[in-house]
């Protein structure tokens, strides 16, 4: 703070300070601005004068030049001497003229000009002029015509021309000079103006700052000033600018201190004083209530209360009149006694020493004391003794003050035994009537046992005990073990006890205590266990086991447990019939609501009082489900809603809900909602002792009876229709043969008419028989394990008459083994084989392929016939379903092969589909579950079609249908598809089929041509000549056609299928 | 000469008719579905129709219905399996005069025929 006093200044030092600065910077500004304007001034102050130096020596030229010319025509006309005098004056003239132009700063017009002229007036005065003279003076003045023409004039008015141009320039250029002076003039005007105003500003702002230097102090001290009157403290910034308020504030803060500290001491010794006053006053005041205080205690103490001093050994010294009229003495015979003597003994000498104890301590000590009174009467003291302390703390006194309270303490025990007798009363009364209570209401078992027990507990103190009722195993226990309480509940442990439960309904045992129970006793504990029962001497129900250790039940315990135990059992048997009734309940209501068909409970007035679940999910309002009587008009409403006959229902409703329609009856009716289900109707009167109290209706679901009606009486009526019809040729062309004259070839044509529609007829009771027999289930299947594809193979055989059908099988399943009924497999596979072979009419291929495919065998018949339009797919498979369009019609049929085909396959637990495109034929598949037995076979069991590697395929011609079976198992396992042919017809036309790795065939074959003829046609075409042919045949070679026909191999039978496979697989 | 139309799907009932009927000497035409009998029907007046009941695409009834001109003139003889009352029931409302059940007697038609043809 020093150093920042040393950098202040005093007041005058700061103004003056400032105006030098404030002055100089206005003087250096002025100079520089005075400078300037010199500066500029002169510079065109130069400018000019070079201009009026070149204006004048042009000028003065001028004149000279003409002055010369002016001569020299003047000289020329006159031909006067004066004349040319002057003109050699004036020439002299222009030589000093272009002298004085020459040393002028000139630019470089001006300067050619110079020379040009220069040269001229030189060339003028030596050779023009003389020249010129001499014309003049011969007289010759056509000559001084041609001389002034050839070049003397133009020179002159080049330049004449010139100081023309340069007078005019000249004078724009002094225009211009004159402007910029002018301009100067302006901006030094303005410069000035606003260096005054600038000054003056900056004059302001000084002057500011220093006003406010000083006059922010001057206000502070006006406030410090302001606050040191009102007594508050006062402090002033000391740190000013200026050196004389610094120090001024200095002064001022050393002045407020002084006052403040002096103002603090004067308050503090007032306050010291006045406080010294009032606590005198006060105590005065306390000192006069004490007194009277004491001495209406005295005063009182001596009417009212007993009053005693004593010595620090309890010796009485002094007593009052109260206390010698309640404890009956003479004064003098108790001061100087010990107070002992007042003992009663009701107190034990713990209460004595606790009483000494306390007062000792120099503490006081209030308590109700029983004291004798002289005479041996008692009396009760609400007592106080309050110990005298010396200035040690040592008790030197004690003073007893009491209160007889003998009568009150008297009466105080009394009400304490009656409030505790009626408690004890109430609480027994509470746990009776809770007893009570659960004995009457509580209808749930295991509650009841648990408030029973809970009573038994709370009213006949025991240690262990369990309320078991022995035939639901429910119980309630206390301190037993689960063990134990299992042991009692089976039976084993308690059996003898029991069988007295049986005989006597309570009895009690007394027992050694085990050494648990004994616990810590020293001497022989006894238990006593008590057990109680009800029941009859067949069957005890409800048993109790109580046990106490070292305390027996008294009688009237006995006594009143065996009440209890009365009652217990009256509220068991309810609780029976209870819970017999809630069973029944229950059963009768699952049975309503399980029951299949809708049930509903009217009312006599007619209203519906209960549904069951169905009849709630054929009605679906929500009304309905929150189980509040409805309204008889509001269910009839709703309820006919529903169906489609409505004034029928609702006649029924209301017939059937009349107070004396008692008969049983029922109505059908169809519902109206998307699936149109059929509903029968019952109803039924509900009595109860002979009169009627309500209504049920039963709601029966007949909608598949209904269709199975609908069903039936259709298929009678198509059944009829279908037998008619042959039945109509075979009556008619009979009646026709019987009555009329024929011809003998219209006879045949009858007959046989007649024996094709009989054999139509037969089919068709034949088919109609099967189907109702597999359709009801009543078809028997020999069930075994065939292997389907030699079954195929004997169906294909028994085809092998046919027309113009070529039917092969393709077998590409490693596993063909089925469990199935081989009759029935014949019957499907010759229906579907025949439907193929019907259906392609012109004749064709007919295949069968059979594969393996998800653990099954797919079958497939596949023909290129007359196909089925798309939709009639669908139905293909119904009964007497068949495609209606005139090239079907004509193949005839029962209708009911696809249908006996479908239920053959499902009851073999299969499925069949079928696949077809009008006119492109159709292919029927059918699969089968395969046998498991070849589960270890896994790799090749589970592969697809697509995903065997087949090695190509071999075509088998060979009828022996076992040996072709054995053969395509070997052919199969190695990889390849066989193809089987029973037939020697078209061989050819099979083999062209596909490609081939070979072909087998079997030299004697049943029908048609030899097997040489067979491989001859093989070897004519084309298509089939490369393909290898291996001969299987009992016959011995013959190596000449062996040869002819390059037959690749020949294996005589009996053979190894191996062989075979090994042949095919080195083909491959 | 009467003209005489037989409609029936089976060939064999159709020849047994018009066997049956060929004594009575009147040309006899055949169709073996409705929709080629109702051309038939609508540009020939017939003065006997045999008709089938049951058959594919159209049945008897069926065609009757759909005939455009009145056949008021033309006796319709229904030859039908369907023996049920009220099959006989919906060919008499749809116009057939005689209801004849399958199995039929050629010589009992012929004689029907005779006497409608007579008439």
């Amino acid at each position: 703070m020093a150093e920042r006093l040393k950098q202040s200044l005093s007041i005058r030092q700061k103004f003056y300070k400032m105006s030098a600065l404030l002055l100089s910077v206005f003087l250096m500004i002025m100079s520089i601005g005075i400078f300037t304007v010199l500066r500029e001034q002169e510079q065109l102050n130069q400018r000019f004068e070079s201009n009026t130096l070149k204006y004048d020596s042009i000028n003065n030229l001028a004149e000279s030049v003409n002055q010369v010319f002016f001569r020299a025509r003047g000289y020329y006309a006159f031909q006067d001497e004066r004349e040319l005098e002057l003109l050699y004056e004036n020439l002299d003239q222009v030589d000093d003229d272009l002298a004085t132009f020459a040393s002028l700063p000139l630019n470089e017009t001006e300067e050619t000009l110079e020379e040009t002229l220069s040269e001229f007036f030189v060339n003028y005065r030596q050779n023009i002029l003389p020249q010129a003279l001499g014309f003049v003076r011969e007289d010759d003045y056509e000559s001084l015509r041609a001389l002034a023409s050839g070049g003397t004039n133009q020179i002159v008015n080049e330049f004449i021309d010139y100081t023309n141009e340069f007078r005019e320039a000249n004078q724009e250029q002094r225009d211009q000079i004159y402007a910029d002076s002018m301009a100067l003039i302006d901006v030094f005007t303005t410069g000035f103006i606003f260096l005054g105003i600038a000054s003056f500003g900056l004059f302001v702002l000084v002057i500011g700052s220093m006003l406010k230097d000083i006059i922010t102090p001057l206000n502070n001290l006006i406030v410090a000033t302001d606050n040191l009157k009102d007594g508050h403290k006062a402090y002033l910034e000391e740190d000013y600018q200026l050196k004389e308020l610094s120090t001024l504030a200095n002064s001022f803060n050393a002045m407020a201190l002084e006052v403040n500290e002096k103002e603090e001491e004067l308050t503090a010794q007032n306050e010291e004083l006045i406080a010294q006053h009032e606590a005198l006053e006060e105590n005065q005041d306390q000192l006069q209530r004490h007194l009277t205080e004491i001495e209406h205690i005295n005063k009182a103490l001596d009417q009212s209360a007993l009053m005693c001093i004593t010595d620090p050994k309890g010796i009485m010294l002094k007593v009052n009149e109260m206390f010698c009229q309640v404890s009956q003495y003479a004064p003098d015979e108790l001061v100087d006694t010990p107070i002992r003597i007042l003992k009663s003994g009701h107190h034990s000498p713990e209460f004595y020493d606790k009483l000494w104890q306390t007062i000792t301590k120099g503490k006081i000590w209030t308590g109700k004391i029983k004291n004798e009174a002289k005479d041996g009467s008692a009396y009760w003291l609400d007592s106080t003794i309050v110990p005298f302390l010396d200035k040690h703390g040592k008790p030197y006194r004690y003073i007893l003050i009491g209160i007889d309270v003998s009568e009150n303490k008297q009466y105080e025990l009394e009400l304490r035994d009656l409030l505790e007798e009626t408690q004890t009363a109430k609480e027994k009364t509470e746990r009776y009537s809770n007893l009570n209570k659960a004995l009457t209401a509580t209808v749930e078992r295991r509650e009841f046992l648990n408030q029973v027990f809970g009573y038994f507990k709370d009213t006949f103190a025991f240690d262990k005990g369990i309320l078991v009722s022995m035939e639901q195993k429910e119980y309630e226990m206390k301190g037993l073990c689960s063990v134990r309480v299992q042991q009692f509940l089976t039976n084993t442990y308690n059996q003898d006890i029991v069988e007295r439960l049986k005989k006597e309904s309570i009895f009690r045992i007394k027992r050694s205590t085990q050494a648990h129970e004994a616990g810590i006793a020293e001497e022989e504990v006894f238990a006593y266990d008590l057990y109680a029962s009800i029941g009859n001497p067949d069957q005890v129900d409800l048993v109790l086991a109580l046990t106490r250790i070292g305390h027996d039940f008294t009688p009237e315990e006995m006594n009143d447990i065996s009440v209890l135990m009365g009652q217990l059992g009256v509220a068991s048997s309810r609780i029976d019939i209870y819970e017999a009734v809630q069973h029944e309940r229950s059963l009768n209501e699952s049975i309503v609501q399980n029951v299949t068909e809708g049930l509903q409970l009217v009312n006599l007035n007619g209203d519906l009082v209960q549904s069951n679940e169905k009849l709630l999910e054929l009605i679906d309002i929500d009304t309905y489900r929150s189980r509040k009587v409805i309204d008889q008009e509001q269910w009839i409403s709703d309820f006919t809603a529903r169906c489609i006959d409505q004034t029928k229902t609702e006649a029924f409703f209301r017939k059937a809900i009349g107070k004396d329609y008692t008969a049983i009856s029922s109505i059908r009716c169809q519902m109206n909602d998307e699936e149109g289900r059929h509903m029968q109707i019952y109803t039924s009167p509900v009595f109860i002792k002979g009169d009627k109290t309500g209504t049920i209706f039963m709601y029966r679901d007949i909608t598949k009876e209904f269709e199975v009606d609908t069903m039936k009486s259709e298929l009678v009526s198509t059944v009829s229709h279908e037998l008619r019809t042959p039945l109509s040729s075979v009556l008619g062309f009979t009646e026709m043969l019987l009555m009329k004259e024929l011809k003998p070839e219209k006879q045949k044509r009858y007959l046989e008419t007649i024996y094709k529609e009989a054999r139509r007829l037969t089919n068709l009771i034949n088919d109609f028989l099967d189907i109702q027999r597999i359709e009801s289930g009543k078809q028997q299947y020999q069930m075994a394990d065939i292997n389907l594809n030699e079954v195929i193979m004997e169906v294909i055989d028994t085809f092998k008459h046919g027309e113009n059908h070529l039917i092969y099988l393709e077998d590409s399943a490693a596993h063909t083994k089925v469990h199935a009924d081989k009759d029935r497999m014949v019957q499907l596979l010759t229906n579907l084989i025949s439907n193929a072979v019907k259906f392609s009419p012109a004749g064709g291929k007919v295949s069968l392929k059979i594969k393996n495919a998800n653990n099954q065998l797919i079958v497939s018949i596949k023909d290129r016939g007359i196909g089925i339009p798309e939709a009639d797919l669908k139905t293909m498979f119904t009964k007497f379903k068949r495609v209606d369009n005139s090239s079907s019609k004509k193949i005839g049929g029962t209708g009911l092969g696809l249908a006996i085909s479908k239920g053959i396959v499902k009851a073999h637990e299969g499925d069949i589909w079928i696949k077809s495109k009008e006119n492109n034929g159709t292919t029927v598949s059918f699969s089968l579950p395969l046998v498991n037995e070849m589960q270890e076979d896994k790799h090749a069991y589970n592969l697809d079609e697509t995903d065997q590697v087949l090695k190509g395929s071999v075509l088998l011609v060979e009828d022996d249908i076992s040996l072709a079976t054995m053969l395509s198992e070997s052919l199969k396992s190695n990889g390849f598809n066989v193809i089987h042919y029973l037939s020697s017809q078209n061989v050819v036309d099979i083999a062209t089929e596909q490609p081939l790795v070979g072909i087998v065939v079997d030299l004697v074959l049943e029908d048609g041509l030899t097997g040489w003829d067979l491989i001859h046609s093989i070897r004519q075409s084309s298509a089939t000549q490369h393909i290898p042919i291996v001969i299987s045949s009992a016959i011995d070679k013959s190596l000449d056609k062996i040869e002819e026909y390059s037959v690749h191999d020949y294996l005589v039978k009996p053979y190894s299928p191996k062989k075979l496979s090994d042949i095919m697989l080195k083909l491959v | 000469m009467k003209k005489i139309l037989v409609v029936d799907d089976e060939a064999v009932l159709r020849m047994l008719i018009v066997d049956s009927l060929e004594d009575l000497g009147h040309p006899i035409d055949e169709a073996d579905n409705g929709f080629d009998a109702l051309d038939l029907i609508n540009t020939v007046d017939y003065d006997v129709i045999l008709l089938d009941y049951m058959m594919p695409g159209m049945t008897g009834i069926d065609l009757l219905e759909k005939v455009d001109k009145s056949l008021e003139n033309t006796s319709v003889v229904m030859l039908t399996a369907k023996t049920q009352d009220k099959d006989q029931q919906r060919a008499d409302e749809a116009g057939v005069d005689i209801f004849m059940k399958k199995p039929f007697s050629p010589i009992e038609l012929y004689h029907l025929v005779e006497e409608l043809t007579n008439g």
